[in-house]
């Protein structure tokens, strides 16, 4: 008899243990439903400040510290890409947007707005379809319901599509192409959230 | 028709003539322009470094190329577009994202700076033959492999360059290192794994059995080169003055970020270093070369040293 609740109490503690870990292990879908839900008007809003700058000279964006106020920027021309590094009250992040003749106003407010949405990243990534070059815009957001002590870091990244794209019964996108194969990004599968926008958990911000 | 009509009209005939002269003029003009814009770049509307026109010359000599049985998924048309565009601009030259092809594309500076000519002759002997050779290399790559090229997708640009694919997934075929040892064949998708991954006396093999220089190196997988921070900047200045400079870095330390908790030192990239100089405020500026484009960017002394595994250069063999 007292074997047996031994056995029963040595399972249910290691049917905890298992469920704990997996719980752990994966981020919970509610995150993701609640977060975009949340976010959408700034999120979409970011993506159009950004898309907007980049029209006017190509560049790349992200946050390198906790606290927000560390930038990474990396400004790209025909021959070279430039990479610099500035906290975001410096006086010569100003000059530097001056000197590439940067909307230096709509800048700051898209880094302000990035700073809100705890985006970490956001760039335009090329990909061809049918041969032919297209462009969507990648966000990464660092929030703290990702982070752990025991796991390594996790970034919800977002995809930004202009026009509609195809997904399977499991909500993977698909490629427009064939219709039949999974679209990976950067190597990850990522699920919809909406038919322009799609999501996933990675390790890596960019 | 009173005297003014007639002159008006006299005067009116002049200069409608004179204006089609000028309009002809300008279409004929319009219309050169536009005809040599149209061509395909060759030797005599682009000013091209003699090497690069030779390249050209041979491509363009070829005519087309005929569908390859050895290389079922690799277009002829958009293969030999491609050796036209790394022959041209070498240094758009695209490993792709996310693969491991990094080391491959950093050697492939090389050929295409300083024999494009020799490396499209022996693109299109691969292709044609199924079989080539480099340097002390025969290539002879397997039907995995060869039926692979072409297919790599989602990677950027290089889904659009079969002949960037065929070069990289030949040269993991063939080159081994111990980094290989538990993903020896190929399978799909292995161009993300540890198959086509380089340690560095992989890469330097690769480089003496390739090309006809001389490869020098320092550093180890795990054990940066014993070089100090304070002199870190003279020792590379020296090397660029040799000849081509390969970096064998830590390319997560290069895209640091503050939030991360841990990072483990070990060199994950190939970069052709381009430049260094010293800024004004004494960090130095690295000029590098990666993923089809030059970088610039400002790191300390102290930094460099950090993230630097491996330093390879090479300068011409001196022939008795």
């Amino acid at each position: 008899m007292v074997y047996h609740q031994k056995n029963k109490i040595t399972t249910l503690a290691l049917t905890l243990c298992l469920l704990s870990l997996l719980v752990s292990c994966s981020p919970t879908r509610k995150f993701t439903a609640n977060y975009y839900r949340d976010n959408d008007v700034l999120l979409q809003d970011i993506r159009h400040q950004y898309k907007k700058l980049y029209e006017e000279k190509p560049f790349a964006l992200e946050f390198r510290d906790k606290d927000f106020k560390q930038i990474g920027f990396e400004i790209m021309t025909d021959s070279i890409k430039y990479i610099y590094s500035f906290n975001t009250d410096q006086s010569n992040l100003s000059d530097t947007l001056k000197r590439y003749g940067f909307n230096e106003k709509a800048f700051h407010q898209l880094i302000s707005s990035m700073r809100v949405a705890q985006c970490t990243w956001i760039s335009n990534v090329d990909y061809y379809e049918l041969r032919q070059k297209k462009q969507f815009v990648f966000m990464s957001v660092r929030h703290s319901d990702l982070e752990s002590r025991f796991k390594a870091e996790k970034y919800f990244t977002l995809v930004f599509f202009d026009r509609p794209q195809l997904f399977d019964d499991r909500r993977r996108l698909l490629d427009r192409a064939d219709k039949k194969n999974l679209r990976s990004i950067n190597g990850e599968i990522f699920y919809r959230i909406n038919d322009r926008v799609c999501y996933a958990f990675t390790g890596h911000f960019r | 028709m009173n005297a003014f009509h007639y002159f008006s009209g006299k005067m009116l005939r002049k200069k409608s003539a004179k204006y089609f002269v000028c309009l002809l003029t300008v279409v004929f003009w319009f219309s050169a322009l536009y005809a040599q814009s149209g061509k395909k770049p060759n030797n005599s509307s682009v000013q091209l470094p003699a090497s690069q026109v030779a390249a050209l010359q041979f491509l363009d000599s070829l005519g087309h190329l005929d569908t390859s049985g050895y290389w079922p998924n690799v277009d002829p048309g958009l293969f030999l577009e491609n050796l036209r565009v790394f022959a041209t601009t070498p240094l758009r030259f695209y490993e792709g994202k996310v693969t491991n092809f990094c080391a491959y594309s950093a050697l492939t500076y090389i050929p295409l700076n300083y024999d494009p000519e020799g490396f499209s002759r022996f693109m299109v002997k691969l292709y044609r033959d199924g079989k080539a050779t480099m340097g002390k290399v025969n290539f002879h790559p397997g039907k995995a492999v060869r039926t692979e090229a072409g297919l790599i997708r989602y990677k950027g640009a290089l889904d659009i360059s079969p002949a960037g694919q065929m070069w990289f997934l030949v040269l993991a075929d063939h080159f081994k290192g111990y980094l290989n040892i538990f993903n020896h064949r190929f399978h799909k998708g292995d161009e993300n794994t540890l198959w086509a991954s380089t340690n560095f006396a992989k890469f330097n093999r690769m480089l003496r059995r390739l090309f006809p220089f001389k490869v020098h190196a320092r550093g180890a997988d795990i054990i940066r080169p014993a070089i100090s921070k304070n002199k870190i900047y003279t020792y590379l200045r020296e090397k660029l003055e040799e000849g081509p400079v390969f970096l064998y870095l830590n390319n997560r330390l290069l895209y640091k970020k503050a939030h991360v908790v841990a990072r483990f030192g070990i060199p994950t990239h190939y970069v052709l270093l381009m430049d260094i100089y010293e800024a004004d405020n004494g960090k130095l500026n690295i000029v590098y070369w990666d993923y089809g484009r030059k970088s610039l960017q400002q790191v300390t002394p102290a930094f460099l040293k950090k993230i630097i595994f491996g330093i390879t250069w090479c300068t011409i063999k001196k022939t008795k």
